[in-house]
């Protein structure tokens, strides 16, 4: 081979190579983007119980965020970003809910997962969010979703624990109480309310409950539960069941004539639904509902956001629940903006835990966060229906 | 408390009943555990609601116009489930009823939804005093209804040919083709007659209970509980174990535990089981 030809050879290699070069240079970003983030969106991950045994936790909670991700996008998202999201069903099963998860973080490759309304889907759940270390802000309840703290997983809504002791606090706020019964689900769901309750009855109170009662979970009668209680003669009953649970409960309760101050838990604060499930408006009499509400749902002052919700998913039931994923997503959509157009999953999660006295349009206290507390809602009010109005009463009883 | 606790079994028990009769009338004559029972149960109480509270027809059109669609319901899953696979074994056709149970479930999702939907109570909620007896006017009805259609059935069964054809194709099917009686149509009006009692059932829940697509399955379970007890594929059976089952579980949630509710019929069967394995009244005799 002559020189000519080889220098020849070698300069072609050499432009080759250097043209290779420039375009994958071309093709890479000066740093690479976070998972689920693109120029213009961001992908968050939603799961939820859209179909099977807990509608009411399904879309009518999930739409409360998607509302507002669709308002933030019609005015422009953040930083430039649209927010985008995919939504996965979960059916309120454990392993349902784990391969939901796993299909939006390894499939979808969402940027932070919104969502899970279930408890014991949460569980199950909370190992997988670690392991893939998403950030994840949840609407459901259960304290061991949250305990101890691992740096991905934060929520909105008020943790069982919380919930336990302010319906013991509530209970005994009644003038002259003595006598505290409870009925409740034995799952894990249940036993997280109950249990702080009837701790917090004795180690405050000094007061053990007459009555602890449990009830299945789509149980269509609650007749030996009921008797037992009207047996023990209790001054309040602590009612820690689901909604449909909970107004059959409710029908007996008022068949048997159980004159007690009854204390409903969040999942009864709809109780305009809990009357018309169980058929009549007696169940309402004596009923006092934890809500996380700061109005009621009927109030002038919401009227806004449910008139909002009614006109973007008018097929959808309207009820307070829409209000815990709608503050999720408030909490989101700040941090998103605080953490600025530079995002990454860890900018997101320092920010998030930088949260303090964050006002929620819907709730009546402060949502805090930190690094060592990610359960952000400690407060909640109770509401009864008086003249067919619904009254948001506070934290303590109010004849 | 004891009267509450019975009259209240009773009425519970009177849905166990009903919806294990049919159970067994579909087992006694094809020997098929039909596992969409649950469905059809809730498929009653889903078209009892859309008949009468959505489309407003008179109650009792209503509950006719139901039952029509059992019946209709019942003949269709014998054609599709159990004809095509009678050569094949038992276990084949009742897989195939799980199949269509799920395909029922599915169905309600689609055409109703998931959430849940009150049936309007019939003749209101406030209870009545019977006896020093607490009774609503639903559970009246259910007991009531429940025990007529006990008795027109072993009526039917006892005294009108038709009943009679149904019971020699049970019990002896070569001898019933021999006779003349077209077996294969009884055994079609067997399923068939089996939904009208699970739709039957649906209705008469359907205004105390919640309608939803999983509301079968628990009432599924305690009628099969029922018709174990009572021995399964004897009709007297299925009446007296789906009455114990709705007593028993609300005597020893009441007298033991509340957390009992739910499982004490299972342990009271499995005990009965071990000393009586045919159950209170034998089971089905093979001719």
């Amino acid at each position: 081979m002559k020189r000519n030809e080889l220098l020849t050879i070698t300069w072609s290699a050499v432009v080759a190579l250097a043209a290779v070069l420039v375009m994958t240079l071309a093709t890479v970003p000066a740093s690479a983007q976070e998972v689920g983030v693109t120029d213009d969106s961001i992908k968050i991950g939603i799961f939820a119980p859209f179909t099977g045994s807990v509608p009411l936790f399904g879309y009518p909670i999930t739409r409360g965020g998607t509302l507002l991700y669709e308002e933030v996008n019609a005015k422009g998202g953040i930083h430039g970003r649209k927010i985008a999201w995919v939504e996965e069903d979960d059916q309120c099963d454990p392993s349902k809910g784990v391969a939901a998860v796993k299909k939006l973080v390894h499939e979808h490759k969402v940027f932070m997962l919104h969502g899970g309304n279930c408890s014991n889907v949460n569980l199950a759940v909370r190992p997988e969010v670690e392991r893939a270390k998403v950030p994840w802000l949840t609407n459901s309840t259960n304290v061991g979703i949250y305990l101890p703290t691992t740096p991905y997983v934060f929520t909105t809504v008020l943790t069982t624990d919380f919930e336990g002791a302010l319906l013991a606090d509530f209970a005994m706020s009644v003038p002259n109480v003595k006598r505290v019964a409870i009925i409740g689900h034995r799952d894990a769901w249940g036993l997280g309310k109950s249990e702080p309750a009837v701790k917090r009855l004795q180690d405050q109170y000094k007061v053990t409950p007459v009555a602890n009662e449990a009830m299945d979970r789509g149980a269509n009668d609650s007749t030996p539960q009921t008797l037992r209680l009207k047996q023990a003669n209790p001054d309040v009953v602590i009612v820690i069941l689901y909604p449909k649970e909970g107004a059959v409960f409710l029908r007996d309760a008022v068949k048997y004539g159980i004159g007690s101050v009854l204390v409903g838990n969040t999942a009864m604060e709809d109780i305009a639904d809990l009357v018309s499930k169980a058929g009549t408006d007696a169940v309402a009499k004596n009923l006092y509902a934890l809500t996380l509400l700061r109005y009621t749902m009927d109030d002038p002052k919401m009227a806004d956001l449910v008139e909002r919700f009614k006109a973007k998913y008018p097929g959808t039931a309207i009820s307070p629940f829409m209000t815990w994923a709608y503050s999720g997503a408030e909490v989101i959509v700040e941090v998103l903006r605080r953490t600025g157009r530079d995002l990454t999953r860890e900018k997101f999660l320092k920010e998030l835990e930088k949260v303090r006295g964050f006002e929620s349009t819907v709730f009546p206290g402060t949502l805090n966060f930190s690094a060592e507390e990610h359960r952000g809602n400690r407060t909640a009010n109770f509401v009864t229906l008086k003249g067919g109005k619904f009254v948001n009463i506070g934290p303590k009883y109010v004849q | 408390m004891l009267g509450l606790l019975v009259v209240s079994g009773i009425a519970n028990g009177s849905i166990y009943a009903v919806v294990a009769l049919g159970l067994t009338l579909i087992y006694r004559s094809t020997r098929v555990l039909n596992f969409a029972h649950g469905e059809i149960f809730t498929l009653g109480a889903y078209l009892g609601y859309t008949f009468y509270h959505l489309w407003k027809f008179p109650y009792a059109a209503a509950v006719v116009v139901t039952l029509a669609c059992g019946l209709v319901i019942g003949l269709l899953l014998e054609r599709v489930s159990r004809r095509p696979l009678a050569a094949g074994s038992v276990i084949s056709v009742v897989l195939a009823t799980i199949g269509i149970g799920s395909v029922l479930k599915g169905l309600a999702r689609l055409l109703w939804r998931d959430d849940y939907l009150t049936f309007p109570p019939i003749y209101g909620m406030q209870p009545m005093v019977l006896g020093g007896l607490l009774l609503s006017p639903q559970d009246a009805i259910i007991i009531s209804v429940s025990l007529t259609l006990m008795a027109v059935f072993f009526w039917m069964f006892r005294f009108t040919s038709l009943g009679k054809a149904l019971r020699a194709s049970a019990s002896n099917r070569l001898g019933a083709l021999l006779v003349g009686i077209r077996v294969q149509r009884m055994f079609a009006a067997s399923w068939g007659l089996g939904s009208v009692l699970g739709m039957m059932a649906g209705l008469l829940v359907a205004p105390i209970s919640l309608i939803y697509p999983d509301m079968g399955f628990d009432v599924f379970v305690k009628a099969f509980a029922g018709a174990v007890l009572g021995g399964f594929g004897s009709f007297p059976g299925a009446i007296v174990g789906g009455l114990l089952v709705g007593v028993v579980e609300n005597l020893a949630g009441a007298y033991i535990s509340s957390v009992l509710v739910g499982s004490a019929p299972f342990i009271i069967i499995a005990g009965v089981l071990l000393l009586f394995p045919k159950g209170l009244f034998g089971g089905l005799r093979e001719t």
